[in-house]
C-alpha cells in the first residue's frame, strides 16, 4: 500500500486514526504497530515474516548487548553480520549471480539463478535496525526492553517503505511519550496534503512526460533529450520529497516528529551541497555509520579518497542492485572529490554553480534512471547532440503539452511557495484562505487518483 | 559466554527456517513474452471464437490503457457482445495491481448485472470467472472450465 493511493486516503488512514485516538494512551502503541503491519502485509504477505524476525534479531541483540557487557562488540558484530547478510541476500543475490555468471560464461560455467522478489523496505527498516545496534554499542541511549516499542520503531507505517532513515535517538523519547494534540494534527495534516499534491500532482503528471519521452529513447532530439531529463529530474524528486513530506505529515498525526530528508535540493550551487540537501536522512546514516568509523577526513589524502569512493559506491548500491547505480554512485563520488580538492580552490559565481551543479545532477539521473548502459548512452548522446536533430515535432509537441508542468515544477521545487504561505498565515484572512486551498488541493489529488490509473512510486524498489 | 552463543545460533538457525520457507514460494517469471502467451492461449483455447485484441479494444472493452503496463494480453470477441469468453493476462508493476484488480472485479461484476435475468449461460460462465494475481502478474479468464486455463497461466509463470 502507498500513501497516494485511495485505499489508504479513504479506507486504511481513517480507520487507524480512529482507532488510535479512541483508544487510551497504554495502547496507543500496540494500535499503531498492528496497523502498521497490516500496512506492510497489504503488499508483502508472505516477506512480513523477514521483517518480524528482523524486530525478533535487534530486539534480542539490544537485550543480550545490555545484559553481557563483555561480549558487547561480538554480540554486534554478530546482529551487523545478519542483518547485511539478510539485506545482501534478498537485495543483491540476483546482481551478484547474474554479475558472476557473466564472467563465468565465458568459460562455459554457469551458476543456478533465481529471482527473489526485494521485500518492500527492506533497505529502509535493516538500516534503522543497524543504527539501534550501532548506537546502543555506543551507549548513546539505554537498551529497549518493551517488545511493542521496539517493534514499532522498526515497523511505523509513516516511515517504514521509503523513509525518512529514523534513528533510533532521534525517537526514543516520543516512543514512550508524545504529544497528541488537535494543534499537531492540524499541522500534520497540512503537511501531509503539500506531500500529497507533489506526489499526485506533480511527481505522477510529469512523470508522463519522461515515460512517454523515454519510450522514443532512440529517436530523440537535442530538445526532446533534454525535456525528457528534465522531466524525470522533476519526477524524481517530487516523488521522493512527496512521499517523504507525507511521511513526516503522517507522524505529527500521530504525535512523532521525524527529521526532515530534503531541503529545496535543486537550488544547490555545489554537488556537496546538493547531497546535503536530497536525502538527507540517507547521507547522515552513510556518515555516521560508515564514513567516520572509516577514518572520515581525519586520515591521509589517499585514505580520505578511500572512504569517500567507498562511501559513494555503497549509496549507489543502496539504491539498487544494477551496474547503473554503481556507477551512478562513483559518479558522485568522483565529482565530490573533484569539488573537494579542485573546485574548492576556485571561487565559481553562485549562477554558475548552480549551472553546473544542475546539468551534473540531470546527468546523474539519466544515469540512474536508465534501464541499461546502452540506454543511457542513447539519451546522453541526444542530449549532446551526437548524430541527432537539435529540434524535431516530437520536442514541439511536448513543449506545448509537458512545458506548463516544467514550469510549475521549476516554482515548487523552490522556497517561494512556502514564502508565500508563511505571508499569509499573518493574516486572518489568509489563514481562511490556505485552508480552503488545502481541501481544495486535497480533493483534486483525489479526483486525479480516480480517474488516472499512473501512479507509480519509483522509490519502491529501493 | 554460552548462553550467548546459543541464542545466536538458535537466531541463525531460525533465519536459515525462514530463508527456506520463503525460497519455497516460486515467484513468478519476469520475462514471460507476449508471444509465449499467445501460444500458449492457442493451445488451450479450443474451437472458442475470440481474437487477439489491440490497444484500442483493451480499451473500450475494459478501460485498461496497455501503455500504462508492462505486457498486456486479451482475448475477447470483437465482434458479438452476447460472446462473454474472455483471457486476459497482464504484467505491471506492484502499485498497480490492486487498481488493475478492482478494475476487473467491476468488468465482471458489469458484465453480470447485464446478462442477469436473460443470458443463463453467460452468467453461469461469467459467475464462475476467475481473477488471479502471481506476483506482478494479474489474469482474468472467462471459460467454461476456468481452472484449465488457469493451469496453462500457471505453468507458464512457473508458479
Amino acid at each position: 500500500m502507498i500513501f497516494s493511493s485511495l485505499t489508504f486516503l479513504l479506507l486504511f488512514f481513517p480507520i487507524t486514526l480512529l482507532l488510535y485516538f479512541l483508544v487510551p494512551n497504554r495502547a496507543k502503541n500496540i494500535v499503531l504497530l498492528l496497523f502498521s503491519l497490516i500496512f506492510y502485509s497489504w503488499g508483502e504477505p508472505v516477506y512480513i515474516i523477514l521483517m518480524l524476525y528482523s524486530i525478533l534479531l535487534n530486539y534480542v541483540c539490544g537485550l543480550m548487548m545490555d545484559k553481557y557487557s563483555d561480549m558487547r562488540k561480538h554480540i554486534l558484530i554478530f546482529g551487523v553480520c545478519i542483518n547485511l547478510f539478510m539485506l545482501g541476500f534478498f537485495k543483491y543475490a540476483g546482481f551478484l549471480t547474474e554479475s558472476l555468471n557473466s564472467v563465468l560464461g565465458t568459460f562455459g560455467i554457469s551458476i543456478p539463478q533465481r529471482d527473489i522478489a526485494l521485500p518492500i523496505g527492506i533497505s529502509f527498516y535493516t538500516f534503522q535496525a543497524l543504527s539501534y545496534l550501532i548506537d546502543l554499542y555506543r551507549e548513546k541511549f539505554p537498551v529497549q526492553k518493551n517488545i511493542i516499542n521496539f517493534a514499532l520503531y522498526i515497523t511505523m507505517f509513516p516511515q517504514l517503505i521509503a523513509g525518512p532513515i529514523v534513528r533510533y535517538e532521534s525517537i526514543e523519547k516520543e516512543l514512550k511519550h508524545r504529544i497528541i494534540s488537535l494543534e499537531k494534527v492540524g499541522y500534520g495534516s497540512l503537511i501531509f496534503i503539500e506531500g500529497l499534491a507533489m506526489k499526485v500532482l506533480l511527481a505522477n503528471q510529469i512523470g508522463l512526460v519522461a515515460d512517454e519521452l523515454r519510450a522514443l529513447a532512440g529517436s530523440l532530439s537535442v530538445t526532446s533529450a533534454w525535456l525528457s531529463a528534465l522531466a524525470y529530474f522533476f519526477q524524481i524528486y517530487f516523488d521522493f520529497a512527496g512521499y517523504s513530506t507525507m511521511a513526516i505529515g503522517l507522524g505529527h498525526i500521530l504525535g512523532f516528529t521525524f527529521c526532515k530528508n530534503f531541503d529545496y535540493p535543486y537550488l544547490s550551487t555545489s554537488v556537496t551541497e546538493f547531497w546535503r540537501r536530497w536525502h538527507m536522512s540517507l547521507g547522515t546514516w552513510f556518515r555516521e555509520y560508515v564514513y567516520i568509523p572509516l577514518g572520515g577526513n581525519r586520515v591521509s589524502t589517499i585514505k580520505h579518497i578511500r572512504n569517500i569512493l567507498i562511501v559513494w559506491m555503497l549509496t549507489g548500491l543502496w539504491h539498487g542492485a544494477a551496474w547503473n547505480f554503481v556507477l551512478w554512485g562513483l559518479y558522485y563520488g568522483l565529482l565530490l572529490l573533484f569539488e573537494k580538492f579542485i573546485l574548492s580552490k576556485i571561487n565559481l559565481p553562485k549562477p554558475i554553480g548552480w549551472l553546473y551543479t544542475t546539468i551534473l545532477v540531470l546527468i546523474g539521473w539519466v544515469l540512474f534512471s536508465s534501464e541499461n548502459l546502452s540506454q543511457c548512452m542513447q539519451i546522453l548522446s541526444a542530449m549532446f547532440g551526437i548524430g541527432n536533430v537539435l529540434f524535431d515535432t516530437t520536442s514541439l509537441y511536448y513543449l506545448m503539452t509537458g512545458g506548463f508542468m516544467l514550469i510549475l515544477c521549476a516554482i515548487c521545487s523552490t522556497p517561494l511557495l512556502k514564502w508565500l504561505k508563511e505571508k499569509l498565515l499573518h493574516f486572518a484572512l489568509g489563514k481562511l484562505f490556505l485552508g480552503c486551498l488545502y481541501v481544495v488541493i486535497l480533493a483534486l489529488c483525489i479526483l486525479f487518483l480516480v480517474v488516472q490509473n499512473y501512479n507509480p512510486f519509483l522509490y519502491f524498489r529501493f | 559466554m554460552k548462553k550467548v552463543i546459543s541464542i545466536e545460533i538458535a537466531l541463525v538457525l531460525l533465519l536459515a527456517g525462514i530463508m527456506f520457507l520463503l525460497l519455497s514460494t516460486k515467484e513468478p517469471r519476469m520475462d514471460v513474452t507476449v508471444e509465449e502467451v499467445q501460444n500458449t492461449f492457442s493451445s488451450i483455447k479450443g474451437d472458442i471464437a475470440i481474437d487477439y485484441a489491440d490497444a484500442l479494444r483493451i480499451r473500450s472493452q475494459l478501460g485498461i490503457n496497455p501503455a500504462e503496463h508492462d505486457m498486456v494480453v486479451y482475448y475477447s470477441s470483437a465482434v458479438d457482445a452476447m460472446y462473454v469468453y474472455e483471457f486476459l493476462l497482464i504484467r505491471t508493476d506492484e502499485n498497480s495491481i490492486d487498481a488493475l484488480q478492482s478494475t476487473l472485479e467491476e468488468h465482471i461484476a458489469t458484465r453480470l448485472e447485464a446478462f442477469r435475468g436473460y443470458g443463463e449461460s453467460q452468467t453461469a460462465l461469467l459467475e464462475k470467472a476467475i481473477i488471479k494475481q502471481y506476483g506482478n502478474y494479474i489474469c482474468l479468464i472467462v471459460a467454461d472450465e476456468p481452472s484449465t486455463w488457469l493451469e496453462a497461466v500457471k505453468e507458464l509463470l512457473e508458479v
